[in-house]
């Protein structure tokens, strides 16, 4: 297992210097040597997560490279598998796409480099190399980015990727030394012992050291993962090659999910700072969300998008539902790299011919016109309410029933409950000539979904935190008073249903909420489209600060 | 007598504003005073590596007079030196001349070693690492003043499409000065952080981490400028020859590899 945890980085790193060194001689060949590689990195990967199934324990390796070290455990391996597979989609979709590109071979070679270094930094075993892979994604992502050399957009963009990035490096490297001063130790395992048996320490500035460091933390995961308002850079990385844009929806912007994962010993020692977490992942998602919907471009659309979802894979972590974070990124990882590959067939088939089937689902999301609700809007309203929140508690009780005695549980059902109305919603808006049998046949299949994803869950759980107590203590961290968090829960059920009930009530009159509002709405239409301006304020920012550079340079002569 | 010595000191390892005087040999050579307009690379790189070696002499005997350890007098030049190299990275965003940036570049970095100095941290390693993580891009810099008269951000951009396998090790000059992984500068950083985080995480932390943010957005500007865009087409590019470029790799490599091996003598 050593040799091949050692051998994933080092074969990536390996094709990527063969294709730099050997690009005159190999021409296009350069694609199938990159993708053999990364086949054979696959499979290495596959071996090495079936490897550690069938362990009893962690490990930590030292290939003897300086101070380099590797941790094998279930997280790792896992995450190797997941990078090694995305990687292999990748290589292959590029194999052609990136066919006529006058940089074919560069790209590989960045490819190649940066598959190394993510798995490098899901495989780290000590502080320092964990800190220098960290480093290293976000500078060969500006360079991917950047790709097409000719476009200044591209290069600004890339800019800002590689910049917030930096600013997410700083708090890591904080976090690091604080740790490394704390503990007298680099290794990963070394340091989570240390601190199990003494996770009271504090700074030098008299702060508790577990809380800072798992602070410091987060932030360096909010930059990686595109929280708000560290997002600006997703949305507009879409400059840079499609496969460049799906690995780093599908892998690199998870970074953030992996790095809280990989700390969690860190976090059930302290107090309150996960609800950090919970406050910025749920404005990001939110926010992400809606400015999805804002959106008139597919690729753009899909990045908001990301950007939502990784607000919600912060959320759970911030709930104590660490390993659903880690099966939240996966499916994720799958899902938006198909959407992202396929987008570019997509467009490029709607040029040549937009004819969509007119059927129910064109009249309303294009025509616009509104189709009469069936029946009564109360009846579908206590359905919409009442049958998904029935589903996903039941799918908890027939799981695990002791999943439902932890707060961040029951906030996350809430979640379930709102996906599950959405979509039930959308059945009585559509409308058409069979209403409750496609209610029927959604509720079907949102209780199959659910299940399914209950029982994944519950898998993940017990493969990534095995020791019961360990995952309690997670939850534990998470929580918050426990009348206070009986208030909130009631009135988040109260807002829930309550808006469910007055959306249905104006649909049914044929009265958008939209237009009853109108001047507000057109207000809050105009801010979300304009992203909440915080792009426009960084730009303002770095403007200023460079004309602030030049004004003092001048003044001391440059000297 | 230690506090004469430490401000000769800021001579050699700047410090505001005794850092002129390094930065200007640093642009011209040997021949600064003389005012001569031929860069001189060798020269440049010599006075690199000596000038911090004859500062970390300068503060070994202060500190060992008495009163040189005084930790209110270090805590002052900790101060002054994190100030000195946020001052100089906050400059370094407007810098487009080459030989302006390199040397603002340079007093940046090696006012860091207060920092680390104040903290009991060694300062010679992190010097030598900071001083060597630059010199590629000093000796590539007067390549381009060569080719080009002179070398400025803006001025002709495009190389990587005109000039590859320049681009090539530019880009990796460009990182290493820049205290990207693995770039010895990296691990000196990394060792004054770790080290320093001891006595004081706030002081040793803050300027590190600001300063390194800064020049990662002027390293930024100089590769966008100099390396991206569109080439212009009444230049002449003349890349630069296999064996030269293999050098330049090489010393790239062994820079990497150095900074590996020498992490553990600076933790």
């Amino acid at each position: 297992m050593a040799f091949l945890a050692s051998a994933l980085p080092l074969l990536s790193l390996f094709s990527a210097l063969l294709i730099q060194v050997a690009a005159p001689r190999l021409g296009e060949r350069v694609a199938r040597v990159s993708a053999g590689a990364s086949l054979l990195l696959f499979v290495l990967a596959v071996w090495l997560f079936a490897a550690q199934l069938q362990a009893t324990g962690t490990r930590l390796v030292e290939p003897g490279i300086g101070l380099f070290s590797l941790y094998i455990d279930w997280l790792s391996t896992l995450m190797a598998l997941a990078v090694s597979s995305i990687g292999l989609v990748v290589h292959l979709y590029s194999v052609r796409y990136m066919r006529d590109d006058p940089g074919y071979a560069r790209f590989f070679v960045l490819l190649d480099a940066i598959i190394a270094v993510i798995l490098l930094m899901v495989l780290a075993g000590d502080l320092l190399t964990l800190l220098l892979a960290w480093h290293l994604v976000g500078v060969l992502l500006y360079f991917l980015l950047g790709h097409d050399t000719r476009r200044e957009a591209a290069t600004r963009y890339a800019f800002w990727t590689l910049f917030t990035h930096r600013v997410g490096d700083l708090p890591l490297l904080a976090a690091v030394a604080l740790l490394y001063h704390g503990y007298g130790t680099l290794a990963l395992p070394e340091l989570f012992a240390g601190m199990a048996a003494q996770p009271d320490l504090t700074t030098v500035l008299g702060l508790p050291l577990t809380d800072t460091a798992g602070l410091l933390i987060l932030f360096a995961a909010f930059a990686k993962s595109a929280q708000f308002p560290l997002h600006t850079w997703l949305p507009y990385t879409m400059d840079g090659p499609t496969p460049v844009s799906a690995l780093m929806h599908a892998g690199i912007v998870n970074a953030g999910g992996f790095l809280i994962n990989r700390f969690a010993p860190v976090f059930i020692h302290t107090d309150s700072v996960l609800h950090v977490a919970i406050a910025v992942g749920l404005a990001t998602t939110i926010l992400g969300s809606l400015m999805m919907l804002m959106q008139s471009d597919i690729k753009k659309h899909l990045g908001y998008s990301t950007m939502g979802q990784m607000g919600y894979m912060i959320m759970e972590c911030g709930l104590g539902a660490f390993s659903l974070a880690i099966y939240h990124l996966l499916a994720h990882g799958v899902f938006k790299a198909t959407l992202f590959l396929g987008s570019g067939s997509l467009i490029g088939q709607a040029r040549k011919d937009p004819n969509i089937p007119e059927g129910e689902v064109y009249k309303f999301m294009v025509t616009r016109e509104m189709p009469r609700p069936p029946l009564s809007w109360v009846i579908f309203a206590g359905i919409t309410i009442t049958v998904p929140l029935l589903i996903v508690f039941g799918a908890h009780q027939v799981v695990d029933q002791g999943f439902l005695h932890h707060q961040g549980a029951i906030i996350l059902l809430l979640f379930g409950w709102i996906t599950g109305a959405q979509t039930l919603f959308f059945v009585y808006k559509v409308g058409g000539d069979r209403p409750f049998a496609a209610l029927a046949y959604v509720i079907l299949a949102f209780a199959l979904i659910i299940l399914v994803y209950v029982l994944v869950g519950h898998a993940f759980d017990a493969l990534l935190y095995p020791d019961p107590a360990f995952r309690e203590a997670l939850y534990q961290a998470a929580s918050v008073d426990f009348t206070w968090f009986v208030i909130q829960v009631l009135v988040l059920s109260l807002l829930i249903a309550g808006g469910w009930l007055l959306v249905f009530r104006f649909t049914a009159a044929q009265q958008p909420l939209s237009r009853r509002w109108r001047h507000a709405y057109l207000n809050l239409y105009a801010f979300l489209s304009r992203e909440l301006y915080v792009s426009d304020l960084y730009a303002r920012l770095g403007e200023q600060l460079m004309a602030a550079s030049r004004r003092l340079n001048a003044w001391l002569r440059w000297v | 007598m230690s506090f004469l010595l430490l401000i000769l000191a800021g001579v050699f390892l700047p410090l505001y504003p005794q850092s002129i005087l390094a930065s200007l040999v640093l642009r011209r050579g040997t021949d600064a005073l003389a005012d001569n307009d031929q860069p001189r690379p060798w020269d440049k790189a010599a006075a690199l590596v000596i000038l911090p070696l004859i500062g970390i002499g300068l503060i070994t005997l202060a500190r060992s007079l008495p009163g040189g350890d005084d930790p209110a007098l270090l805590d002052g030049f900790a101060l002054w030196g994190g100030a000195t190299s946020v001052f100089y990275a906050f400059r370094l965003l407007s810098a487009r001349d080459g030989q302006i940036w390199a040397s603002q570049l340079y007093v940046s970095a090696l006012a860091l070693i207060w920092v680390g100095i104040d903290h009991g941290v060694s300062p010679l390693l992190p010097a030598l690492a900071l001083s060597a993580s630059l010199l590629p891009l000093l000796l590539l810099l007067d390549e381009l003043a060569r080719r080009f008269g002179i070398a400025r951000i803006g001025l002709y951009p495009g190389l990587s499409l005109r000039m590859p396998q320049f681009a090539l090790v530019f880009i990796g000059a460009v990182l290493a000065a820049v205290a990207i992984p693995l770039s010895p500068a990296f691990f000196a950083i990394a060792g004054i952080a770790f080290g320093g985080a001891v006595s004081n995480e706030l002081v040793t932390l803050l300027p590190l981490g600001l300063s390194w943010l800064l020049w990662t957005w002027a390293g930024t500007n100089l590769l966008g400028g100099i390396v991206f865009g569109q080439p212009r087409e009444d230049l002449t590019y003349e890349d630069l020859d296999r064996r030269p470029a293999l050098a330049y790799a090489g010393a790239l490599l062994a820079l990497a590899a150095a900074g590996v091996l020498s992490i553990g003598a600076m933790l």
